[in-house]
């Protein structure tokens, strides 16, 4: 890595912005003490603002897919959703490395650069994966409502699956962690930023279908064999906040009158 | 009798299956109204006892003709309730838990109700109103009623990702025994017919790319342990035969949990043989995916699996002389025969070491477990530092933790492999 300064770049939390301070740090041939979103905790050195510029992230992507090869690319989109510590100065380093060793750093798993990012996305996947699982849609008036509150930013992951297994419906997954939303319609789909999203109240078709199906879930275990331990493992506790079969009838999510998504949608 | 009272005692009757699983099957949702299925399989919850739930299972009837005497759903056992969708109920169910996201699809089975042919028709009904009028694209998994007419079965073959026939039992005599109205030869005569449809299908699809498709994602069976005799050096070699001449993708074993206490059977109080259980399955994943043979894993002298040690392991301390193996040089094959290297993490070091030398540190990050794997490996022609390589130490590093479980009281608190697993859980629980 280039020389060391004692600057910390500040941007705007997008991933543009990100590959603008990774586009600065090549130009300037140096290496930031640390490269932070604007609104994170006030750093002790001297600062440096770096505007989102969506060209320079294009060459920045262009540059990587050319050098090391399209997957190490995606790779660094991927890990940019993560939450691995100090993701930006890790991803940058990352960059660094395979802009060297070219598309020969997908194979050096065990990199102690390349390892951390691997490993991040790996649980990225491994989450998002679980989430095309247990993720529970609820029906109103035709359309289908979901939330979610994964750790990482799985929606990008995860829209894909949803978009191609329900073509011909209208329906909105909210992830409550990073308040984003996608919506979709006959197939096609869109990620939004959004503030918050209040679930429609369950009619009575929506409630005799989870009654359905926590019945049947409750009728599946098999009591000789009960092993809160082995569920644990597989059904981690975080992932039933919002899992229909988790929820006692009281306890079933607050909803307010209609569905109601506000922010800047 | 409503629909929610159907449902329990339709799933309740149909619990015990093994056969749970969705994968195998890869189907884009866009040629249909909805629903797609994907090779990999996804659990959708897991049961309090651990196990994925992946699909709607039920049984379509309970109504049996039949007198299995290790199933409780044999028309003499008075006490058993009885129930029966209509194929509409069932179809519209299945819909309503997709769109939810609830289940990947449907695993529909069925005791007989009047004859085989009757049941047949009733589940080929429930499937067309899913595929042809609903346009469902998921899953759907149907165990075939022996001793339907093979037009029956061909019948639901085109709409069904995988079919089964269970096998039931480990052998002709504990079937004529135990199951008096099936005879070995219903049940491997719809198995050979899928067989040999599959392998007719494949070459239309050679010449035809849109030909329909035949079961897909492949035949399946199942049998009960525990209930009879055999040995599970026979369990397993009836396993291997299995998927060498029907074409079959999976074998599930059932650990027996008593039902009634015909003089044939255990005696009521015997406690479900689930450790067997798991290690048939370990041993299953030996054949199919480390290269091993039945033989290799049990023979005549050692026809029962070791409590202590998973069969990987127990072959493992067998062969000494085989190892250590060296990390840059061994073969995919030998490297999978290493206590604590998975098929994934035996691709990882073909893939890592191309780009660069490994050491312990290296190769624990690429998935192995260090612990179970380290006396059996060398990096760069060296031990790992400091290793003191006792048979004691080796002995104590691969015992499982289920078994040490089933060793202490309570017996039966076990961590079970769940019958649906993916890549992860193997790597976890062959591990584990
Ligand atoms: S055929 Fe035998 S195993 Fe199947 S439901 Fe009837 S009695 Fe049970």
């Amino acid at each position: 890595m280039p020389e060391s300064v004692d600057v910390c770049y500040l941007y705007d939390g997008s991933y543009d912005g990100f590959l603008s301070c990774v586009f600065e740090s090549y130009r300037r041939r140096e290496t930031p003490a640390a490269i932070l979103p604007e609104d994170a905790p006030h750093p002790l050195c001297p600062t440096r603002p770096i505007p989102s510029d969506p060209a320079l992230a294009a060459r920045v992507t262009k540059g990587l897919s050319e050098k090391a090869g399209s997957r190490t690319e995606a790779t660094v989109r991927f890990a940019f959703l993560t939450i691995l510590p100090d993701k930006e100065m890790r991803i940058l380093a990352f960059i660094r490395k395979a802009m060297k060793t070219g598309p020969r750093i997908l194979r050096m798993m065990a990199d102690d650069t390349a390892y951390p990012v691997y490993r991040a996305v790996a649980h990225m996947r491994e989450e998002a994966h679980l989430f095309t699982g247990f993720l529970r849609f609820s029906e109103a008036d035709g359309m289908l409502y979901a939330v979610i509150d994964p750790k990482n930013r799985v929606l990008p992951l995860i829209a894909d699956h949803f978009a191609d297994r329900f073509p011909r419906e209208t329906f909105l997954i909210f992830d409550k962690t990073h308040r984003e939303a996608m919506l979709c319609r006959n197939g096609e789909y869109a990620l939004i930023a959004g503030e918050d999203f209040t679930p429609p109240p369950p009619d009575r078709t929506e409630r005799e279908t989870r009654a359905l199906w926590t019945r049947f879930f409750e009728t599946l275990s098999i009591a000789e064999r009960k092993n809160p331990l082995c569920q644990r493992t597989h059904l981690p506790l975080r992932y039933r906040t919002y899992m229909t079969e988790f929820l006692s009838p009281e306890k079933a999510p607050p909803s307010g009158g209609p569905a109601q998504l506000t922010g800047s949608f | 009798m409503d629909l929610m009272e159907k449902l329990t005692i339709l799933a309740d009757s149909a619990k015990y299956d093994a056969a749970c699983t969705s994968s195998g099957a890869d189907r884009s949702g866009r040629g249909s109204a909805i629903g797609s299925a994907v090779s990999y399989g996804i659990c959708h919850t897991f049961t309090a006892d651990g196990r994925c739930v992946s699909l709607l299972k039920v049984l379509f009837s309970n109504a049996c003709i039949y007198d299995c005497k290790y199933c409780v759903n044999r028309v003499s056992n008075h006490k058993a309730r009885r129930a029966s969708f209509t194929p509409r109920e069932l179809a519209d169910l299945t819909l309503a838990f997709y769109r939810r996201n609830y289940i990947e699809g449907l695993f529909l089975s069925s005791g007989v109700v009047r004859s085989p042919d009757h049941t047949s028709e009733l589940l080929l009904e429930t499937l067309r109103l899913l595929r042809e009028e609903y346009g469902f694209g998921g899953y759907i998994h149907v165990k075939a009623i022996p001793g339907a007419d093979p037009r029956l079965l061909d019948a639901i073959g085109l709409l069904a990702d995988r079919m089964s026939v269970n096998v039931e039992l480990p052998s002709s005599q504990s079937l004529q025994k135990l199951a008096p109205d099936k005879s070995k030869h219903d049940i491997l005569r719809p198995m050979r017919h899928i067989a040999l449809r599959r392998g007719e299908n494949r070459e239309e699809l050679v010449r035809y790319r849109r030909a329909p498709k035949f079961v897909p994602a492949g035949q399946a069976t199942q049998m009960v342990v525990g209930a009879t005799p055999e040995s599970d050096f026979q369990i397993l070699h009836l396993t291997e035969s299995l998927y060498r001449s029907y074409d079959l993708k999976r074998v599930f074993f059932s650990a027996y949990i008593p039902v009634g206490d015909d003089r044939n059977l255990p005696s009521p109080d015997t406690k479900p043989p689930l450790l067997r259980e798991h290690r048939l399955y370990q041993a299953d994943w030996l054949l199919r995916f480390y290269h091993f043979s039945a033989g290799e894993i049990l023979d005549e002298a050692h026809p029962n699996f070791n409590p202590v040690l998973d069969p990987k392991c127990n072959w493992a301390v067998h062969h000494m002389e085989r190892f250590p193996v060296e990390i840059m040089r061994a073969r995919e094959e030998e490297l999978l025969r290493v206590p604590g290297i998975g098929p994934k993490s035996a691709r990882r070091i073909l893939a890592a070491r191309r780009a660069g030398k490994l050491d312990f540190k290296a190769v624990a990050r690429l998935g192995v477990v260090m612990k179970r794997a380290q006396y059996f490996i060398t990096c760069a022609g060296k031990l790992a530092d400091g290793l003191r390589v006792t048979d004691e130490a080796i002995l104590r590093a691969l015992t499982s933790r289920d078994a040490a479980a089933i060793l202490s009281p309570p017996a039966e608190q076990l961590t079970l492999i769940p019958e649906e697993l993916s890549m992860e859980d193997v790597r976890l629980c062959l591990k584990a």
